[in-house]
C-alpha cells in the first residue's frame, strides 16, 4: 500500500507562498520586516523565552523558507513524503498512526510524536539521542525507514530547483547547503507552538474556563493520579526519561529506549515524557503507539504500568475509579489550545 | 618649666601609676586620666592604651567601657586608623547597645563613615555592621530582607511571638522596616493575630524609588500566597496577584520605572517560573520555566533588560552557575560557568558588573564580573576572599553591598559545682577570652589538669582543638582537617593516659554525608589519623549516640561484649568490614525500642522492658549500661535503668512522675550521663506538658537512694564534670543574625 501523500494543495500552497513571501517578508505570517529580530506572539501558558541558538536566530525569512522545506516532498527518496507527511498540522503535528510510516511503505519502530512546542525541548526523539533541533531536523531525511536520503542528495535536489536556489541565495547569500537546510527547518519547527488552552485561561484567572469535571480532573492530575510528577511545567513534560513498562512484554524489553544512548542500566526501556498539550489530538499514545485512547492510557497507569526490573519507582498503582478516570480524560481535553506557526 | 609642662608631668605620673596598678583603680578614674592624656597632653597612643585596658578589664562597667570605646574610636580617627575606628564603634553597637548615649554616638559616627566615601577609598573595601541583632529574639527566616535603595531601611518579617512564645500561636508576622540610622523598627502592616493555620508575611522587595514595597503573604486559608504592594509608610496596601494555580509567589526586583516586578512563581507542580508582574493590573508574563530549584536572587539590571540568578549546573548537581536572562525573552546565557559553586549574583548599581559568591578558590569569596550587553566582558575578579557564610542581600544606590551573617556565638565557661555538697552552680567565668564566641565542647583530661575544647579560628575560621593547661594557662592549638557534624557533635574524648584525644568529625568532602568518622589526635606530635579501633557508624537516627572511649572499649573487649547503637529500630548485626563475633562474644544493642543482645547465630533477644529509649550511656569503666526508657507515652512514666553490659539484673534507679493529666505527654529524661568516678548518674528532665517549666537537672547514686535536684540551668549535653566532682565546664551558644554592609569597591571609584 502506498503511503499517504501529503496533500498536494498544502505543498503547493506552502511553496508558492514562500516564493512570494521571502521577498515580501512572508505576508502570511504577519510580517514585521525582513531580517528583523523576531517579535514573537507567545500563546498564553508558554514561556516568553525560548532557547534559540546564537548561530541561528529566528528570522521571518528563514522561518518562511523552513516552512516550505517542511512541506517539501523532494526531500524523500521517492518524492512522496515531506516532514509534514508524518507531522500533520491536522493531527496535532503527529500522524494518527500507531507507528511511523516512511517511503515505500516502510514501517518505523516508534510512534510519531508531536513537534509542537519542541522549541522548548532539551533533547529530541523518544530516546533523547539528539540535543539540538538543528541536528534533529536532518535525521528523518536520512533515516531509511523515513525519508531515506542522504543530506547530500537532499541538498543536491534543492540545488537543482531554481526557486530554492534563489531563496537560499537571497536569505543566506549562498547555494543550498546542509547547514542552512537545518537552520531553516529548525527555525520553522521552533515557531510551532500551542498554548492558550482553556486550562491556560483557567490558570490566568478565568474560573469559568474549565467545567466542574475538568477541575476535578486537574486536581487528580496534581494529586492522586500523580501525573504531575512527570508532566509538569509549561509544556507538561519534565524532559526526562522514565520506564513505565510500555516496552516490557512477555518478560523482556522490546525497545531499550534511552539505554541505547546513555548505556545506563536505569535507562533500560525508558522513554522521554511527551508533552500533554494537544494530547486529545495526538492519539495513539506511548512510544510505540500501543495505546489507542486516553482511556487506555489511564487504565495503564492506574494499574501501575507494566512491572519490570527497570521500572521507574514513580510509577505505581493509583486506585482510580471510573469517575476519576473520566475527570482526568476531561481535564486532558482542556489542554487542547491554539496552534500557532510562524513569528 | 612652665605650668603646662608641670601639669603634663603630673598627668604622666598619674598615667604611670594607673598603668602599673590599675587593678586597684576605679574604671571611672582610668577614663578620666585617659581623657586627660588625650586632650591635655595630646598623647593619643598612650590614651588609646588606657582606653583599651578599660574595655578589656572592666567590661562589666558597661557605661564606662562603652564610653571608652567611643573615645577609642575618635582617637583612632585622629590617628588615621579608620579600620580600628570602625571596629571600635561597631563593638559599641554589638556589645553595648544598651548604653543609649554611647550607642547613638557610635551609630552617628558610623553613618558619617558610610556617607564619607573618602574613608572607603582610603581603606579600600571596608565593612560595617548596621544591625547587630536582626532576629532580635524573633524567629528569623532565611532569605528574608530587602534593603531600600538609599540603604537606610531594611524590610523584614517581624515575627511577634504570641501565646507560649510561639509566633504561630496567635502571634503576628507583619511586614516591618528597620531604620539603620535610628536603630528602630516599625510595622508597615497590621495583620490579624495568627492561629496555627493562619498566615504570615514572607518575601519583600523595595521599588527602585524607595516609595513602595512589594511583599508576599499567605491568604487566609493558607491555600496560596498573595502579592501585595503598599507605600513605604504602610498606606495603600493592595493585592496585585492572587492565583490559587500559582500558590507561591515572591517579589524579587522592581523595574526602575516601577512598571513591573520580577517575581518567582511556583505552581502545584513545584516547578519554578520567572515572571514579570505588571504593577498596573497584576498581569503576569512568564519569562522562563525552570525546574524544582529556586533561582536566586533574580537581580534586575538597572536598565531593566536582564535578570541574573543562580541555578544548579545540571539536574542533581548542588553547585550553581550564574545565568542571565533577557526580560524580553530573547536570550538566556550562562554568565558564569565554572565547576565551583557560583551563587547569589547581584547587579552593581551602575549596571556594569555582576557581583557573586564563589568557592572556586576552595573558600568562599566575593567575585565580580564586568558585563556588557548581557555578556561577560572578561573573567571574574576576586573582590574579597574568605567571606565565610555571608548571605548577600543586594546593593544600595550608593554602591554598598548589604549582607546577612548568621553568627553562632559559642563560649566555654567553668564554674564550681560540688556534687557532694550544695550542688549549686557558682557564677561562671570564661575559660578563655581568646577567639571569643568561637569556642565550645570542653572536655577535662583524666587527671583534671587540662581541658580540651574546639575552637574555630584563623583565616576561614578552620576547626582547631585547643588544649589548655589550667595551672599555667598555656594553650596548645591543633588545626584539624575536618569539620564537626552540624548536629550532635561531641566533645573530644581523652585517652586514659592523656596522650591522645578521640574526635568525631565529618571527613573533608563528605560534609553532606551523615557518616561520622573517628580520629585520633596525638597531643605530642599533633598528628591526626583515622582511629581504627572505633567503628564508624551512622548515628543520626539512633538514640542519643555515644562513642566509646578507649577505656570503655577495652573493658567491653575484656568482657567479650560489643556495643552497637542501632538506628531506626533496626538491629544491624554486622556491617561491611565488621569483624565477625568470636565464639562466646556477645553483641549488645541499644535501639530506639530497647536494649538487647544478639547471639553469634544471629538470634535477637530483648533484655528488659521495651518501649522508647530516649538516652543511654556506658559507665566510664565500660562495665555498666544506663538507659532511660518510656514504655508508654500516655500512661507510663519514664524510668532510668542500669544493668551490667554482660547482661544480668536490671535495676531501676528512678521513675519520673506521671503526667499531670491523662493524655498529657509525661516528663522525659532527655540525657543521662555518668559522673567521672562512675558513682552517680546525672540526668535532665523536660516537661512537654508544661512548656513554661524549665528543664531540671538531677543526680542519683548508682547504688540507689533518693535522687537530688541540682541547681544548674545548663543543659546536661553541654556540661562536663571535672574528675574531682567539684567543678564543671560547659559551653553556651547563642544564634544571632547580623546585617552588615561592604563598600569601597574599586568600581565605585571609577565613576561607572
Amino acid at each position: 500500500m502506498r503511503p499517504e501523500r501529503a496533500r498536494p494543495g498544502v505543498l503547493r500552497t506552502g511553496w508558492s507562498r514562500i516564493l512570494l513571501a521571502v521577498p515580501a517578508c512572508a505576508a502570511w505570517l504577519g510580517a514585521v520586516g525582513c531580517f528583523q529580530p523576531v517579535q514573537r506572539p507567545v500563546p498564553s501558558g508558554l514561556d516568553l523565552y525560548m532557547p534559540v541558538p546564537a548561530e541561528n536566530p529566528l528570522r521571518q525569512d528563514v522561518v518562511a523558507l523552513g516552512r516550505a522545506l517542511f512541506f517539501e516532498q523532494a526531500l524523500s527518496r521517492d518524492s512522496s513524503l515531506a516532514c509534514a507527511s508524518c507531522h500533520r498540522p491536522s493531527e496535532g503535528f503527529s500522524d494518527g498512526r500507531r507507528l511511523s510510516q516512511g517511503v515505500f511503505g516502510r514501517q518505523g519502530a516508534r510512534n510519531v510524536p508531536t513537534i509542537l512546542n519542541r522549541g522548548y525541548g532539551r533533547s529530541f526523539f523518544w530516546d533523547g539521542r539528539i540535543s539540538t533541533l538543528e541536528e534533529q531536523v536532518l535525521q528523518p531525511i536520512m533515516a531509511a525507514d523515513e525519508m531515506d536520503m542522504s543530506v547530500e542528495e537532499a541538498v543536491e535536489r534543492l540545488r537543482r530547483n531554481p526557486e530554492y536556489v534563489a531563496a537560499f541565495r537571497r536569505i543566506f547569500e549562498r547555494m543550498p547547503n546542509e547547514k542552512d537546510l537545518a537552520r531553516s527547518l529548525a527555525s520553522y519547527v521552533r515557531t510551532l507552538r500551542t498554548g492558550d488552552s482553556r486550562f491556560d485561561r483557567f490558570v490566568d484567572g478565568d474560573r469559568g474556563a474549565l467545567s466542574e469535571l475538568e477541575v476535578r480532573g486537574q486536581q487528580l492530575f496534581q494529586g492522586k493520579a500523580r501525573c504531575v510528577r512527570c508532566h509538569m511545567g509549561a509544556t507538561f513534560t519534565d524532559e526526562r526519561f522514565h520506564n513505565t513498562g510500555v516496552a516490557w512484554r512477555e518478560g523482556e524489553l522490546h525497545d531499550l529506549g534511552r539505554y541505547t544512548v546513555s548505556g545506563a542500566e536505569a535507562d533500560r526501556g525508558a522513554f522521554k515524557t511527551p508533552t500533554l498539550r494537544q494530547v486529545a489530538k495526538t492519539a495513539p499514545y506511548m512510544h510505540d503507539g500501543s495505546l489507542a485512547t486516553l482511556e487506555a492510557v489511564l487504565d495503564f497507569y492506574d494499574g501501575g504500568g507494566n512491572d519490570n526490573p527497570y521500572q521507574d519507582p514513580l510509577i505505581r498503582s493509583l486506585g482510580l475509579d471510573e469517575d476519576e478516570r473520566a475527570a482526568l480524560v476531561a481535564f486532558l481535553g482542556s489542554l487542547t489550545g491554539v496552534v500557532r506557526e510562524g513569528i | 618649666m612652665n605650668v603646662r609642662a608641670i601639669v603634663g608631668l603630673a598627668g604622666l605620673a598619674l598615667l604611670v601609676a594607673v598603668s602599673t596598678a590599675h587593678g586597684q583603680q576605679k574604671p571611672e578614674d582610668l577614663l578620666q586620666s585617659a581623657r586627660y592624656t588625650e586632650e591635655v597632653q595630646g598623647d593619643l597612643r598612650a590614651a588609646v592604651r588606657v582606653y583599651q585596658s578599660i574595655v578589656r578589664d572592666f567590661p562589666e562597667h558597661r557605661s564606662v567601657a562603652a564610653t571608652a570605646l567611643v573615645r577609642l574610636g575618635r582617637a583612632y580617627e585622629t590617628l588615621g586608623d579608620a579600620e580600628a575606628q570602625q571596629a571600635a564603634y561597631q563593638r559599641v553597637l554589638s556589645d553595648y547597645s544598651d548604653q543609649a548615649q554611647a550607642a547613638a554616638q557610635a551609630r552617628a559616627q558610623l553613618a558619617t563613615l558610610q556617607s564619607d566615601n573618602r574613608v572607603a577609598r582610603r581603606l579600600g573595601i571596608v565593612t560595617r555592621q548596621v544591625w547587630p541583632d536582626a532576629a532580635g529574639g524573633r524567629a528569623g527566616r532565611p532569605d528574608v530582607g530587602s534593603i531600600s535603595p538609599d540603604g537606610r531601611y531594611l524590610a523584614f518579617t517581624d515575627w511577634i511571638a504570641g501565646f507560649g512564645g510561639d509566633p504561630m500561636l496567635r502571634g503576628h508576622a507583619d511586614l516591618a522596616v528597620f531604620d539603620t540610622e535610628t536603630g528602630r523598627s516599625r510595622l508597615l502592616t497590621d495583620r490579624p493575630p495568627q492561629t496555627v493555620s493562619s498566615t504570615y508575611v514572607e518575601s519583600m522587595a523595595w521599588s527602585a524609588d524607595g516609595e513602595r514595597l512589594a511583599y508576599t503573604a499567605w491568604n487566609e486559608g493558607f491555600e496560596h500566597q498573595e502579592l501585595h504592594v503598599l507605600r513605604s509608610d504602610g498606606s495603600d496596601d493592595h493585592i496585585l496577584v492572587a492565583n490559587d494555580q500559582m500558590p507561591n509567589v515572591r517579589p524579587m526586583a522592581w523595574s526602575q520605572d516601577g512598571d513591573f516586578i520580577v517575581s518567582l512563581f511556583q505552581g502545584w507542580d513545584e516547578i519554578r517560573r520567572i515572571g514579570l508582574v505588571s504593577t498596573e493590573d497584576g498581569r503576569v508574563q512568564i519569562l522562563k520555566t525552570l525546574g524544582t530549584h529556586d533561582p536566586w536572587p533574580l537581580s534586575l539590571s538597572p536598565d531593566g533588560k536582564y535578570v541574573v540568578y543562580d541555578y544548579p549546573q545540571a539536574d542533581g548537581e548542588t553547585e550553581h552557575d550564574v545565568f542571565i536572562l533577557a526580560t524580553d525573552g530573547s536570550s538566556e546565557e550562562r554568565l558564569v560557568s565554572h565547576s565551583a559553586d557560583d551563587e547569589r549574583p547581584f547587579w552593581t548599581p551602575d549596571g556594569g558588573r555582576v557581583v557573586f559568591l564563589s568557592d572556586r578558590s576552595g573558600r568562599r569569596g566575593l567575585y565580580s564580573l564586568e558585563v556588557r550587553d548581557g555578556r561577560p566582558a572578561g573573567d571574574p575578579e576576586l573582590v574579597r576572599p574568605d567571606v565565610g557564610p555571608m548571605v548577600t542581600l543586594g546593593f544600595s544606590r550608593t554602591g554598598a553591598l548589604y549582607y546577612r551573617l548568621q553568627v553562632n556565638v559559642r563560649d566555654v565557661h567553668v564554674a564550681e559545682l560540688d556534687l557532694n555538697g550544695a550542688a549549686t552552680l557558682s557564677e561562671s567565668t570564661l575559660l578563655t577570652e581568646r577567639f571569643e564566641g568561637t569556642n565550645g565542647y570542653p572536655s577535662w583530661s583524666p587527671d583534671g589538669r587540662r581541658i580540651a575544647y574546639f575552637s574555630h579560628r584563623g583565616q576561614g575560621l578552620g576547626l582547631h582543638v585547643v588544649v589548655k593547661t589550667l595551672d599555667t594557662g598555656e594553650e596548645n592549638n591543633f588545626a584539624i582537617p575536618f569539620a564537626l557534624p552540624r548536629q550532635g557533635a561531641h566533645s573530644p574524648e581523652w585517652s586514659a593516659d592523656g596522650r591522645h584525644l578521640l574526635i568525631e568529625g565529618i571527613g573533608i568532602g563528605v560534609v553532606d554525608d551523615p557518616r561520622r568518622v573517628s580520629y585520633r589526635l596525638d597531643l605530642e606530635t599533633g598528628e591526626v589519623a583515622r582511629e581504627p579501633f572505633l567503628r564508624d557508624y551512622v548515628g543520626r537516627d539512633g538514640p542519643n549516640h555515644s562513642f566509646a572511649t578507649a577505656a570503655q572499649s577495652e573493658a567491653l573487649r575484656a568482657a567479650g561484649v560489643r556495643m552497637l547503637p542501632a538506628p531506626k529500630n533496626e538491629i544491624r548485626v554486622f556491617r561491611d568490614g565488621d569483624e565477625p563475633l568470636r565464639p562466646g562474644e556477645k553483641l549488645m544493642w541499644v535501639s530506639n525500642a530497647g536494649v538487647g543482645r544478639v547471639s553469634p547465630g544471629g538470634d535477637v533477644e530483648n533484655i528488659g522492658p521495651t518501649g522508647h529509649v530516649h538516652t543511654w550511656a556506658l559507665s566510664p569503666d565500660g562495665t555498666q549500661l544506663a538507659w532511660a526508657i518510656a514504655q508508654d507515652t500516655i500512661l507510663q512514666s519514664n524510668r532510668l535503668l542500669i544493668m551490667p553490659v554482660t547482661g544480668g539484673a536490671i535495676r531501676e534507679l528512678t521513675r519520673l512522675p506521671r503526667p499531670p493529666e491523662l493524655g498529657d505527654q509525661p516528663p522525659e529524661i532527655v540525657t543521662v550521663k555518668w559522673t567521672p568516678d562512675g558513682k552517680s548518674l546525672l540526668y535532665d528532665v523536660r516537661w512537654p506538658a508544661e512548656p513554661a517549666r524549665e528543664p531540671e537537672l538531677w543526680q542519683v547514686g548508682v547504688e540507689g537512694g533518693t535522687p537530688e535536684r541540682l541547681d544548674v540551668s545548663v543543659e546536661l549535653t553541654r556540661l562536663r564534670l571535672h574528675p574531682d566532682r567539684k567543678r564543671v565546664a560547659f559551653w553556651t551558644q547563642e544564634a544571632r543574625t547580623e546585617i552588615w554592609l561592604m563598600e569601597g569597591f574599586s568600581w565605585q571609584d571609577s565613576g561607572r
